[in-house]
């Protein structure tokens, strides 16, 4: 659902105005930064590819197949099919794992493990359909309420709850007997 | 029992935030511990992820800058198509213009009438992007259409050009977004701020130079004004400065003086010499930057071109314009890029080093025009084969859902259209290949799927959990159920269910047939 002014912001920005199209980006990209960046856990990668987000919204923003109900919806959608992308070209390993911080108590043998874990967990999320792995990155990375993502993916609440839970159990089917 | 499931796991959710809230909840609710704690301690390690201090997103301005460039580059080849359209009122205003002084006086009363004498008045004040702007910007062009004494008219676009640049400082001072343009002389070059006609630019490596420029050319910039009141130049264009002088009784302009119209994406009329009717160009008076050129550089105005200012001993001189855009069309004789047509013929120099020249691609042009008011292409540089519009992607994945419109297949979504053939009946699970195209925005289009059916058969016995339309779960196991699953007996929870399928990729088995052994008890019929 879209409110009025955002209707209007939207208009605008399809013929391409140029304030219109920059509040668009103000109002959105550090959202996108952020699930980009918790999905991938790489800072540099992650301002790319927003970047890419707001450019593939520029060139489908006319198109009649751009979204039906949620805006923020398709640019999240958008942000997920480019970080499948990148874990499909097989490019997650693209951060060495000395750029992990390393904070001063911990033991960098520990370090390295749990970076390791983190990386195989984020790409068992990819493997998850589109609307189960958005639903776990907005829930448990980025800390939404089922309120907020419901509004986001224009489901109600109780599908919400649904997705959340065939999202968690298809998360654990894919890491199987991993030892994460 | 699987929507109870899903209800206490959301409540649980919300309490458990370490491993010891997570074991004194399961230890409060043991008959749920089996369920749900292997969920819940995925959701710890999920959370782990989940970073307090998220890097700050430096390069989001970046970002941006980025994208309102690509918006600036998608207008001008919207207006350069625009452009190449006869306009039904403007240039028929020009040639009545040319024609008479009665019509003169008709067309003045109808801007007056159409605009009103308080729109014009109004407009004095408006800067790029506000409304009244094309209405300012109009009675300037006709203001300059009427003004036909050379000196006068030479007074009239020095004054355009410094209101042009105390605009470009109201912009910046207001730290609006908005595009604009302006002329002046080179004024100071440090590193990336220049200063032109008092207006400080920001100069990036993607800023267009296009002639000789140094300190003191004259030229036209076009600026893209950013937030923080910065004037970004997209692109820098030395050009020919109207002078204001005396008129020199007779004009003996070198022969050797050539005149190059100002570089552009496209060649726009109110900004290039007439094409049917030359103007003379004003007494040749040296540019500051004269020292680098041989000779002398004519001067011209802005509005040059719908002038009749009287023709004198006029050499024959060479236009040159330059222009850049996606070819499309091409014939033996005649080219189309960017929506100009432009004449080749055997001395037309075609540069295919970087690409190949096809329809699609984009070239820049440099051509003459002729008398007829035609173009000539000198040289045409193919810059950047056609980019694909779509690209084929192949994916193999396990259906989780389908509709007469889309599927998701794996983690993607795809789109089926008329054209999609699908190979085989959808079921949860199933492994599927998709041959699809991908297009500008991520989205696919499924051109084909191919269902690929398990082969690997399984029976097992145990206790039914749970009952769906669509899924039961036997002693832990899901068993998908279809139009072909033939069921024996009446099926309830708690009873025990034979079951015979074919495993799917998934771990869960597609049931072709269960048979439930029959119980004492009344028992539901399945949902």
């Amino acid at each position: 659902m879209q409110s009025n002014e955002e209707s209007a912001l939207l208009k605008r920005a399809r013929e391409y105005d140029q304030a219109a199209i920059a509040e668009i980006y103000d109002r959105y990209s550090v959202r996108i930064y952020n699930y980009i960046y918790h999905r991938l856990g790489n800072a540099p990668l992650a301002e790319d590819l927003t970047a890419t987000v707001f450019l593939r919204m520029l060139e489908a923003i006319r198109s009649s197949k751009a979204w039906q109900t949620s805006f923020s919806g398709w640019l999240y959608r958008i942000a997920h099919n480019l970080v499948v992308d990148h874990f499909r070209a097989g490019r997650q390993d693209d951060v060495p794992l000395d750029e992990w911080p390393v904070a001063s108590h911990e033991h960098p043998a520990d370090v390295a493990e749990r970076s390791l874990t983190q990386q195989r967990l984020r790409a068992a999320i990819s493997q998850l359909t589109e609307e189960q792995s958005l639903v776990i990155t907005l829930k448990f990375l980025e800390g939404m309420s089922n309120a907020e993502i419901a509004q986001l993916m224009g489901k109600s609440e109780g599908a919400i709850k649904s997705l959340q839970f065939r999202a968690l159990a298809a998360l654990r089917r894919i890491i199987g007997g991993e030892e994460l | 029992m699987t929507d109870r499931l899903e209800a206490i796991l959301d409540e649980w959710l919300n309490e458990i935030d370490s491993e010891e809230s997570l074991e004194a909840r399961v230890a409060q609710q043991p008959a749920l511990a089996k369920d749900l704690e292997p969920l819940l301690r995925l959701v710890l390690q999920l959370k782990s992820l989940r970073q307090e201090q998220v890097p700050p997103p430096a390069a989001l301005q970046k970002g941006r800058q980025r994208l309102l460039s690509e918006v600036v580059r998608l207008k001008e080849a919207e207006a350069a198509k625009r452009r190449t359209r006869p306009l039904p009122v403007w240039p028929s205003l020009q040639s009545l213009m040319r024609r008479s002084t009665v019509t003169i006086v008709l067309v003045a009363l109808l801007l007056s009438a159409v605009l009103g004498v308080g729109t014009v008045a109004a407009s004095a004040k408006s800067l790029p992007g506000d409304p009244l702007y094309a209405v300012k910007r109009a009675a300037e062009e006709f203001q300059l259409l009427i003004t036909f004494d050379r000196q006068a008219k030479a007074q009239l676009v020095q004054q355009l050009d410094e209101r042009r640049r105390e605009e470009a400082k109201a912009i910046a001072g207001s730290q609006r977004i908005a595009e604009l343009s302006f002329r002046g002389h080179v004024d100071r070059i440090e590193d990336a701020h220049w200063t032109v006609g008092g207006v400080v630019i920001r100069v990036s490596a993607e800023t267009a130079l296009e002639g000789d420029i140094a300190l003191g050319t004259f030229v036209r910039v076009h600026v893209r004004s950013l937030s923080d009141g910065t004037l970004l130049a997209v692109r820098i264009a030395a050009e020919p400065e109207a002078v204001l002088t005396e008129p020199i009784p007779s004009p003996t302009p070198k022969p050797t003086a050539t005149f190059t119209s100002t570089p552009s994406k496209t060649p726009i009329p109110t900004e290039s010499p007439p094409a049917q009717a030359p103007v003379q160009p004003p007494p040749l008076v040296p540019t500051p930057t004269s020292s680098r050129t041989s000779t002398p550089k004519p001067t011209v105005t802005q509005t040059a071109t719908a002038t009749a200012i009287p023709p004198t001993a006029a050499p024959p001189r060479e236009v040159k314009v330059r222009f850049k855009g996606r070819i499309e069309a091409i014939t033996a004789a005649i080219w189309t890029v960017g929506g100009q047509m432009v004449k080749v013929n055997a001395q037309t120099r075609i540069d295919e080093s970087s690409a190949r020249a096809a329809v699609g691609a984009i070239a820049s042009v440099i051509a003459t025009r002729q008398e007829d008011g035609s173009l000539l292409a000198l040289e045409i540089t193919i810059e950047q084969a056609e980019p694909p519009a779509e690209q084929p992607f192949e994916f193999q994945g396990l259906i989780d859902s389908w509709s007469s419109t889309q599927w998701v297949i794996g983690s993607y979504t795809v789109i089926i259209t008329a054209d999609t053939r699908i190979e085989g009946t959808p079921q949860k699970g199933l492994l599927a290949e998709v041959k699809a195209l991908r297009q500008a925005d991520g989205t696919l289009i499924a051109k084909q799927i191919v269902i690929q059916l398990p082969q690997e058969e399984v029976q097992f016995e145990g206790v039914i959990q749970s009952i769906s339309s669509t899924e039961w779960v036997v002693e832990g196991v899901i068993v998908r159920i279809d139009a072909q699953t033939v069921i024996e007996g009446t099926p309830a929870v708690g009873q025990t269910a034979e079951v015979q399928g074919l495993l799917l990729p998934d771990g869960a088995v597609l049931g072709r047939r269960i048979i439930v052994q029959a119980s004492a008890t009344p028992t539901p019929t399945p949902a």
